[in-house]
């Protein structure tokens, strides 16, 4: 068990808090009696990653070993996360190379020959022959691409139906999982709320299946849509899953201060940060996008499960718990939160990407509950520079710039575009033979965060880009103190202010 | 001829390394027993070796005659007990086990000396398959060619000896970790797993290797030495 997290009450000692804004690092002093949400430390990761594989895989949890449900002649799909989760290092090989390589061994002892690698995009870009390499490791790619390692494709005609949701929508999957033998799926997961739905086939998809059950109009719930996917696919396909757990922030000696509290740091830490003060200030936008980059060493690995989904889920999901923040006593008037770019990304975020994730943050953040309360205000640090990368986000362009500026209710938003949006035939080549995410992604980014606009009074950027922030329906504050004057008219003039220190927790769930 | 020193081959070839990462979880020390195609080898391991292993020792074959010979012999530099008070010190040992260096490069038969060893002292020995370097630095040359060869080296995951099984067991383990390499190299690495589970290893490994005892030598040769395609520089992309 590593070190709780604790709730600190800012008095005149406290020093300036780290305070992440894009690609910067702020060095940010609160008001008095603010409170500080400070998450646990980071469990320490497993050593023998090795020997813990092997392990899981021998002694699975409700389900017989890996080595007996793998027969002569099967066939065999596995299924692994893309780059929505974090790459675990940047000089030694992917965890999920680890598990995968684990997983082939057994899979040719046993003899097995129609394999085929499968990455979970659901509605995401594909992955580049480059970054499967990179995931995956030279040994797995060179023996499997391009034929028997891709991604999943929700726009192509192979999928199969398997099933009708609740209100009628059929459930369409891929068609190679659903005519698998064994499927064998690979995730990774950070914190809670990021492990994301029991079921594999959540990512694994078509577009109209996605389509119809995360839109604001349907009335069926979309996960217990695949309740009945989650231990087996289709008439033939079993599931095996492999859960391997992260630490919440990158691990690695360069700044792995940024997440202790700032009262205990020592000198190297002291230098180390205005070392990155100058350099934010100092260099380019392009440089500082890669100062943030190397600044992640990698994820540790905490946990390795392996078994049934049904069993094995519910295990992952309380073993996260542990590395969350405890019950807030009371929710606060005004929330604050700090947001960076996610590191290994090589982009910075777009301005609906950014938004998604800062809102996510009030429902599925480091604490059980809200920590501010329902219309109340909530301040966040980002830059919201409308930059969108011109290979992944073509259809947030038009999103920000048609969708946005007409109409931030994502009902009207459903009604009005997220029909011609799906459509769009360029779109959709652009999603099929290019790496561009589908053009659903920002209609679904945007609809996740409904529920916290909706929650809250008044959301805040501060340092954002002025257009940006109007078309989203928010406001912009050159500083705290401006956005907590802003704020004064809903909250009054001496809120309860609690900022939640550290990255957000599922800072890599908006790839 | 000089072998050429570990500052050198940084210079000189250009090393794919494979399965490092099962070391760098494990306490050392390890026997590192790996196929001897070229001179290159030894400095070439102690290279990829430095950041993972603190100390490492690498032992060639004995020389057979000469002053070396006598003083080996004399002083037991290469005796089982030198050997063992070395990894109970932490060293780790690189052995090329193999009787004699074969002119083409290819595997030889091996002694069960490093597997006596790793079962008296319960050390883990790791099979270490090099790749390109006859290629990279046939016998003849002093210098590997100026273009930087690629060579790989292939780390087996570490066998652990049980006290008391015997040597030609582990020897066997040893080799087939090896081939298992050799053959990587032609048919993929998932084509050489399904290889070794069918057992036809040796006839995967034979690929990449002189084409066999039966064939003359300078067809043995010609084929070791024949140029890496995938090393060629093309201007379009594939």
């Amino acid at each position: 068990m590593s070190r709780p997290g604790f709730v600190l009450s800012v008095d005149a000692q406290t020093p300036p808090l780290v305070v992440f804004q894009g690609e910067r690092v702020l060095l940010q002093r609160l008001p008095s009696g603010a409170s500080v949400l400070y998450p646990p430390d980071a469990l320490p990761g497993i050593h023998q990653l090795d020997a813990e594989i092997s392990q899981a895989l021998a002694n699975p949890i409700d389900s017989e070993p890996l080595t007996a449900l793998l027969r002569r002649g099967s066939r065999v799909t596995v299924v692994f996360d893309d780059l929505s989760q974090p790459s675990t290092s940047r000089a030694a090989p992917d965890v999920r190379q680890r598990v995968i390589e684990h997983v082939l061994e057994l899979a040719a002892a046993a003899g097995v020959d129609d394999v085929e690698l499968i990455a979970a995009t659901g509605l995401r870009r594909r992955l580049t022959p480059y970054d499967l390499q990179r995931v995956l490791g030279e040994r797995v790619f060179a023996s499997f691409f391009p034929e028997h390692l891709h991604s999943h494709d929700a726009e192509d005609g192979n999928l199969i139906e398997v099933g009708t949701a609740e209100d009628g929508t059929p459930i369409e999957i891929n068609a190679r999982v659903v005519s698998s033998d064994l499927v064998i799926s690979v995730r990774l997961a950070t914190a809670v709320g990021n492990e994301g739905a029991p079921a594999v086939a959540t990512k694994l998809a078509s577009a109209r299946t996605a389509r119809a059950l995360t839109s604001p109009l349907a009335a069926a719930a979309g996960a217990s849509a695949f309740e009945s996917l989650v231990d087996t696919i289709g008439d033939t396909a079993t599931v095996f899953t492999i859960d391997v757990t992260l630490t919440p922030e990158p691990t690695g000696p360069t700044t792995a201060f940024l997440s202790k509290r700032e009262r205990e740091w020592n000198i190297t830490d002291r230098v180390l940060s205005a070392g990155i003060q100058v350099a934010t200030k100092v260099l380019p936008s392009r440089a500082k996008l890669g100062l943030s980059q190397i600044s992640g060493v990698g994820f540790g690995v905490t946990s390795v499960l392996a078994g049934k989904p049904s069993s094995v889920h519910p295990l992952t999901e309380s073993f996260l718990a542990q590395q969350q923040v405890g019950e807030v006593d009371s929710p606060a008037d005004v929330a604050l939160f700090g947001i960076p770019n996610p590191n290994g990304f090589g982009t910075a975020l777009n301005p609906v990407t950014a938004a998604s994730l800062g809102l996510g943050q009030i429902f599925n953040g480091q604490a059980a509950k809200p920590v501010v309360r329902a219309g109340g205000t909530a301040i966040f640090y980002h830059p919201l520079t409308p930059w969108f990368h011109p290979l992944y986000h073509p259809a947030y362009v038009d999103f920000f710039a048609e969708a946005l500026s007409a109409t931030t209710d994502p009902a009207a938003l459903s009604a009005d575009f997220e029909g011609k949006f799906a459509a769009d035939t360029w779109f959709r080549h652009l999603y099929q033979t290019s790496y561009a995410h589908h053009a659903l992604h920002p209609f679904h980014a945007w609809y996740s965060a409904a529920p916290a606009i909706e929650h809250l009074g008044e959301i805040i950027f501060v340092g954002g880009n002025l257009e940006s922030t109007r078309r989203m329906g928010f406001k912009a504050a050159t500083t705290l103190n401006d956005a907590l004057e802003m704020a004064s008219d809903s909250v009054g003039l001496s809120p309860s202010i609690t900022y939640v220190h550290g990255a957000p927790v599922s800072i890599s769930e908006v790839s | 001829m000089s072998v050429p020193s570990r500052q050198a081959v940084r210079l000189l070839v250009n090393p794919v390394v494979r399965g490092r990462e099962y070391l760098s979880e494990l306490p050392g020390p390890f026997i590192f027993v790996a196929n001897h195609p070229s001179d290159v080898d030894a400095p070439l391991l102690s290279q990829v070796l430095a950041g993972v292993v603190p100390r490492l020792v690498s032992v060639s074959a004995a020389p057979q005659a000469g002053i070396r010979a006598s003083a080996v012999k004399s002083l037991g530099l290469r005796s089982a007990r030198t050997l063992t008070a070395m990894l109970d010190h932490g060293v780790s040992l690189l052995l090329f086990p193999e009787n004699r260096r074969a002119d083409d490069g290819t595997l030889t038969e091996f002694n069960a000396g490093a597997a006596r060893l790793g079962i008296q002292t319960g050390v883990q020995i790791v099979p270490v398959t090099l790749v390109g370097t006859y290629r990279a630095l046939p016998p003849w040359r002093h210098l590997p060619e100026t273009s930087r060869p690629k060579v790989s080296v292939i780390f087996g995951r570490p066998i652990q000896a049980v006290p008391g099984s015997e040597p030609s067991a582990v020897t066997d383990q040893i080799v087939k970790a090896i081939s298992l390499g050799l053959a990587e190299a032609t048919t993929g690495w998932y084509g050489a797993l399904r290889a070794e589970a069918e057992g036809v290893l040796d006839k995967a490994a034979g690929q990449t290797q002189g084409g066999g005892e039966s064939s003359a030598r300078w067809r043995r040769i010609w084929k070791a030495t024949a140029p890496d395609k995938s090393q060629r520089r093309t201007v379009w992309v594939k």
